[in-house]
């Protein structure tokens, strides 16, 4: 909605009062700009690295095998004499490609699915729901692990599976924002005036339900990010020499006595990515809810 | 204390954001046992001075003044949270708007009755605490008040939920109640009773009463002096009956002017305030409007004319309003059903009879109102004429289209035939589309510069300039978005324009102008109008003929000056006598 004025605004209404005010600003704000920045971080590494990092980190360099973290190597080498600074810089671009082709992919198959769902109560929308149900109770990287055995492991399986794994929790939430958005008057009045089902999809609900979409979307992102990480770890996901955060804590595990730091480098980089969309997501939800709530 | 000292006094008063300052040092005295009523338009502050005197204002807004509270040392603007904590609910209580967002759901409410004397220690045990609960609820005229003690509050109705809050609000004999709007989300009906109730029991206790409305009727009803706020202000204080008959200030004569629908300029129109606003719509220009009477009587816009007909307890269906020939709209033994969700768990789900056997026709051109209470099926009724809803039974014919079973392709010429306009000027525009887009939105294949053009020409009609195209909903008043709504509705130039609950939502005078455009607009396009609305008032100024429904029948039809003054059902009667006009009201006041 957009009469989110605060209590108040039913007194304010007939002046021209300003529409925010500063205490309304504020509300949300830290945590969408702390997300933002780490989020920043992240995409930061994976532009940079695509055009230099201060070593190869696709090779083997026997001369400079696990050196500690000093001038040269700001953060050491690991057991193939890569510099870890810049595997990390690398694996940002991974991260970051398997989480938007993962979200994306479930959006655009969650997303319509849901609305043709909750635009269609009764059987149709039963029959929908029930086989969502049965999706969603199969565990993205259950799925991913299946798919690697059944296609071969790799970028793009994971990015398949973790799409298709993921896709269930937005069709819920487009379900659940379309029935809200459907019993509005203004749907009503389109639907009296002969609108076809899809217009009243994209003009009046897809707008109206971004907003959660948006959030549902950031915080998938970090699953995404997680399940990416998990999944190389197991090596079902990036296959090597290309750097991936996951199989950096893989490579690690081995020397974790000799070079314990060479584990917390890894682990460091994907709690950050995860935390900015977590953030970002909170951040946004606490922008977007008010609005979306339906009204007493 | 001494019987001078006031209950209540507020003086200078100034309530504001760091931007703007909302109230501009409003001082008023409330004696005991005085029954003050505080009325104005939504925006006048009448709410926040409310809450400024129960401390709860939002943190965001500053206070200056001083509210006093007879023998309480402390100013309450200033007093502790926890001082007046110990006051809320104890010295003074509040009854809110919406009873059910007020009541705790999964408490039944005499244990919610209870927990306020158990709260303030009025009581000492909880059995002491709960039998006097149920007194109270018998106090407040529940029927079986040790049954109603132990229900939760979804199992009763509205007007119930509202006589536990009026137990809660005086189970500790406060010195003070405010009540803000008590009586808004009620049906008429039951609003009078609860009314009378409140005026008997602050009587009865000689509890100060102070009564925030946007309906004069309602302070005649209960209240012995008025205050009246137009932002900010209270431009006038005095005896209701004076204020009603003589009011003083300009805003005051307009308010009671523009509230009253029985009386009419000599063009037909309204009384409305001046609200330097919006462009005055050319229709106003237009030839003036016939009145109610030689409306009626013109041949050629009215040959029908209704019967005065009603439904007989037990008798055979009638079919109301009949036309001979085709009429707009054909309505036989209509039936709608639903099967409600809930019930037990397990339960299968029960049925619900929202219209059972309706009958009637509408005339082409006829002004059809038609009145009934919350649940008795006239939105189900106006759904179907619409075709948004489809009869379990029955034949509805409009405009020559019938609904039953009809597809949407066949309904595809219907669509731009008949038209409707809601109730929540918010929620019936898409807050994501501009108004120009919203206003195009029933054009079918129309080029986007032929849109344009008749969008701009629609607004005109309406009275809203062409520069309003690109903005959002949310940045109009109530009056205007329900002008944009009108303007969607007739851009496709129906020959069936279906209202529900039109002006429902919006203030006094706002109210006046739409009525006032509507009606202009209905001559100027010759629409047949259905006017669904649970206020008798209006339809009685804007309809020609009126059927009441009441629990999914029609139970009375006919014209509406005959309904009104010779209503044959007990029902009419009893709904005729609930909303008393301007006259009848400062008839009652003075009496």
């Amino acid at each position: 909605m957009t009469a989110s004025e605060p209590q108040a605004g039913s007194a304010t209404k007939p002046r021209p009062a300003p529409r925010r005010t500063p205490p309304e600003r504020a509300g949300g704000g830290a945590t969408l700009w702390a997300g933002l920045a780490l989020i920043g971080l992240v995409v930061l590494a994976a532009v940079v690295s695509a055009f230099w990092t201060p070593f190869d980190p696709e090779g083997v360099f026997p001369d400079s095998i696990l050196l500690s973290p000093g001038a040269e190597h700001l953060f050491g080498t690991d057991s193939f004499g890569r510099d870890v600074f810049s595997s990390i810089l690398r694996g940002a671009q991974i991260s970051l490609l398997v989480g938007t082709v993962a979200v994306g992919l479930a959006a655009v198959l969650g997303v319509p699915f849901g609305i043709v769902a909750g635009m269609n109560p009764g059987r149709l929308d039963q029959f929908m729901m029930r086989g969502n149900d049965i999706s969603l109770a199969f565990p993205a990287l259950l799925l991913a692990i299946i798919f690697g055995a059944i296609f071969g492991a790799g970028t793009v399986t994971a990015m398949v599976a973790l799409g298709i794994g993921t896709a269930p929790a937005f069709a819920l939430i487009a379900r659940s924002g379309t029935m809200q958005i459907m019993s509005r008057e203004y749907v009503q009045a389109a639907r009296a005036s002969g609108k076809s089902g899809l217009f009243i999809g994209m003009r009046h609900v897809l707008p109206n339900i971004s907003g959660m979409l948006i959030v549902q979307a950031s915080v998938s992102f970090g699953i995404a990010v997680l399940a990416e990480a998990a999944l190389s770890y197991l090596g079902l996901g990036t296959p090597p020499p290309t750097p991936s955060w996951g199989r950096m804590l893989q490579d690690a595990q081995g020397y974790l006595f000799i070079e314990p730091l060479l584990i917390v480098w890894p682990g460091i980089a994907i709690a950050i990515a995860v935390l900015g969309f977590n953030l970002l997501g909170d951040g946004l939800r606490d922008r977007f809810d008010p609005k979306m709530q339906v009204k007493r | 204390m001494t019987p001078s000292t006031p209950t209540l006094s507020v003086k200078d008063l100034r309530v504001g954001s760091p931007f703007n300052e909302l109230l501009h040092g409003i001082s008023f005295e409330i004696a005991a046992g005085e029954r003050v009523g505080l009325i104005g338009e939504s925006g006048s502050g009448k709410s926040l001075t409310a809450t400024s005197v129960m401390g709860l204002l939002p943190e965001t807004l500053m206070a200056t003044g001083t509210i006093n509270l007879n023998g309480i040392d402390a100013d309450l603007l200033t007093a502790s949270e926890r001082r007046l904590n110990r006051l809320r609910g104890n010295t003074m209580a509040m009854v809110f708007q919406e009873p059910m967002t007020a009541l705790n759901p999964l408490m039944r409410v005499g244990a919610q009755v209870a927990e306020i004397m158990m709260v303030h220690r009025t009581e000492r045990g909880r059995r002491q605490a709960r039998q006097r609960a149920v007194e109270l609820l018998a106090r407040v005229k529940l029927p079986n008040p040790a049954e109603a003690a132990l229900a939760f509050p979804h199992q009763l109705s509205g007007g119930q939920r509202q006589r536990v809050m009026l137990a809660m609000a005086l189970a500790n004999d406060p010195q003070l109640l405010l009540c803000d709007e008590p009586t808004t989300a009620l049906d008429v009906t039951v609003q009078a009773e609860v009314l009378k109730l409140i005026g008997d029991l602050v009587t009865d206790r000689g509890t100060a009463l102070l009564l925030i409305t946007h309906d004069i009727a309602v302070v005649a009803e209960v209240c012995q002096r008025v205050l009246v706020m137009y932002q900010g202000d209270i431009v006038e204080d005095g005896p209701v009956g004076r204020v009603l008959t003589a009011p003083q200030h300009p805003y005051t004569r307009k308010l009671i002017a523009a509230s009253d629908l029985s009386s009419v300029d000599d063009r037909g129109r309204l009384h409305t305030m001046s609200m330097p606003v919006i462009a005055t719509p050319p229709a106003a220009a237009s030839s003036p409007r016939p009145s109610q009477a030689d409306a009626a009587a013109a041949p050629i816009l009215l040959p029908h004319r209704a019967a005065h007909q009603r439904l007989e307890q037990g008798g055979p269906p009638v079919i109301f309003n009949e036309v001979a020939g085709a009429g707009a709209i054909r309505v036989r033994g209509l039936s709608r059903q639903y099967r409600r969700r809930g019930g037990g768990l397990f339960a299968p789900a029960p049925i619900v009879h929202g219209l059972r056997e309706v009958s009637f026709d509408v005339a082409e051109g006829q002004r059809f109102g038609i009145v009934g209470e919350s649940g008795s099926g006239k939105s189900t009724l106006m759904r179907i004429l619409c075709a948004l809803d489809q009869p379990t039974s029955g034949a509805v014919d409009v405009l020559g289209q019938s609904i039953g079973g009809a597809s949407e392709r066949q309904l595809r010429d219907f669509r731009s035939q008949v038209q409707i306009v809601f109730q929540d000027p918010m929620g019936s525009l898409d807050p994501r589309m501009k108004v120009r887009d919203i206003v195009a939105e029933p054009l079918h294949h129309v080029g986007r510069a032929e849109a344009q053009a008749r969008v701009e020409a629609q607004l005109a009609a309406v009275g809203l300039d062409a520069d309003v195209m690109h903005r959002h909903p949310h940045q109009f008043s109530g009056g205007q978005r329900q002008r944009i709504s009108i303007a969607r509705a007739l851009i496709t130039r129906p020959r069936v324009l279906v209202a529900d609950e039109a002006v429902s939502a919006l203030d006094v005078s706002v109210r006046a102008q739409v009525l006032n455009l509507l009606a202009d607009l209905v001559d100027e396009y010759q629409l047949t109008l259905v006017f669904v609305s649970h206020d008798l008032g209006v339809i009685r100024h804007l309809c020609d003929t009126v059927a009441v429904i009441s629990d999914g029948r029609i139970v009375e039809c006919g014209p509406t000056a005959s309904v009104y003054d010779r209503p044959l059902h007990p029902y009419t009667r009893q709904l005729v006598s609930a909303t008393p006009s301007m006259d009848e009201l400062a008839r009652r006041v003075i009496a």
